[in-house]
């Protein structure tokens, strides 16, 4: 049997940053501004762009992004060294991002973004753009819970465990989740007629 | 060899671990279940290599750019507006929150009166001065932005800001920048503005004005030549 190329991406990769970040958050937790604005420009850019893929409206992200930083300042003092900065901040994001998303079923209205130049991340963005908008529409048919552990895991590379703390489950609650997207995904896919993310790199 | 795996489903429990493998976010004890387990199912093979697939089309959407300035600025102001030096230490969750209504536009004008309101005192008081002031023929500043910080003589920015920039945004901006307002608005609505370090060099406040220039509230801005009449 030939041998195995299968390897995990990024088993031992460090997740740096958790550091700086509670050190960030203690000092929040004393009033320190300057350390508010570095957390705040820190996670701005992985929330939108999570967070948008949810509701596709910046204006609802941006209201999500503020609340959930917001709740920040007001909580740092309860954060507890427990957790990942990052879990926590996620699982306050998370909520605010699922009462919003049940309130509104945002996430069928159009996103209306400025798109940059000139980063497509692969050699052929059109057909990697039709691609995702497949995706788009399978997921979107998804029930919210099993695309956001989709997202948290694929998106955010996010651990089994740490999804689970995000959102307040067991960490079984988060494998069936999983399983049970990733078989909806295959079968939406397939009666749409495409493999779609099954076209290998 | 090409196996059509269609259809076939593995229900052993690695296979649930299949999208933490890909991702590399298992533990090392399950990464050595999973990959004795992927040694000999075809299926799970299949499988993760669609996973690995969708994982790469999920990340590809990296595209949309965000301005996080505006947000930031808005939850700074939020800050101010409550008055709340410093978080509150100890609540027991961060689910029943009392979040302040979000900024309507009647409040969004309530606080455009309020900034014109305080540029005319600012005029105003600056006017009053002049006339009364045994130094009416040094310059007297009343400012938005810092009422405690010095004024330097050092190098100047002139800048105008849109109509639409709260007094509180404001603020922020320039507080993040170090900067002051020295003079204005003129006529033009041109504010000069310098650095509340009084040894800043000139070229110290490039990054400012390059963070002013990158502000879409911010309609223009330039450095004010040593020599060149400021804002009046």
């Amino acid at each position: 049997m030939e041998k195995l190329e299968i390897q995990p991406e990024s088993l031992t990769s460090p997740r740096p940053g958790n550091d700086l970040e509670r050190e960030l958050i203690g000092r929040i937790a004393v009033g320190d501004r300057d350390a508010f604005r570095d957390l705040y420009l820190r996670y701005h850019r992985r929330l939108a762009r999570f967070l948008t893929r949810l509701t596709h409206r910046y204006e609802d992200t941006e209201e999500i992004i503020n609340d959930t930083l917001w709740i920040v300042w007001q909580r740092a003092g309860d954060f507890r060294n427990a957790s990942r900065v990052s879990t926590w901040v996620m699982g306050i994001a998370y909520r605010r991002a699922l009462k919003m998303i049940r309130r509104a079923a945002t996430h069928e209205r159009a996103m209306t973004l400025e798109i940059a130049e000139g980063e497509a991340a692969v050699a052929d963005p059109v057909q990697v753009t039709e691609q995702r908008q497949v995706l788009e529409r399978a997921l979107a048919q998804l029930p919210i819970e099993q695309r956001l552990v989709l997202e948290f895991t694929y998106y955010m590379d996010y651990s089994c465990e740490e999804i689970a703390e995000i959102m307040e489950c067991p960490v079984n609650t988060v494998k069936t989740r999983m399983f049970n997207a990733r078989r909806k995904l295959r079968t939406i896919l397939a009666e749409s007629g495409t493999t779609g993310a099954g076209e290998g790199p | 060899m090409s196996i059509d795996l269609e259809g076939a489903r593995c229900e052993e429990e690695a296979a649930r671990l299949l999208p933490w493998y890909a991702t590399g976010r298992l533990p090392a004890a399950d990464v050595e279940r999973v990959t004795q387990h992927l040694e000999r199912c075809a299926i799970c093979r299949d499988d993760l290599a669609h996973e690995r697939a969708l994982r790469l089309l999920m990340k590809s959407d990296d595209r949309v750019e965000y301005a996080p300035q505006a947000g930031l600025a808005r939850t700074l102001a939020r800050i101010d507006e409550l008055g709340q030096d410093a978080p509150i230490p100890t609540l027991a969750s961060d689910q029943p929150l009392a979040l302040p209504a979000r900024r309507t536009g009647a409040s969004q004008w309530l606080i455009a009166a309020v900034v014109v309101q305080a540029i005319g005192l600012g005029v105003l008081g600056a006017s009053l001065l002049h006339r009364t002031s045994p130094d009416a023929a040094r310059p007297q500043y009343e400012t938005l932005s810092a009422s405690r910080a010095q004024v330097t003589p050092g190098p100047h920015i002139r800048a105008v800001f849109a109509p639409t920039m709260t007094l509180a945004d404001l603020k922020t901006m320039l507080t993040a920048e170090n900067l002051t307002i020295v003079r204005g608005p003129n006529d033009a609505g041109a504010y000069t503005l310098a650095s509340i370090d009084a040894h800043v060099a000139r070229g110290g406040l490039d990054s400012a004005i390059a963070a002013l220039r990158s502000d879409a509230r911010v309609l223009f801005v330039e450095p004010a030549i040593n020599g060149e009449p400021a804002a009046r």
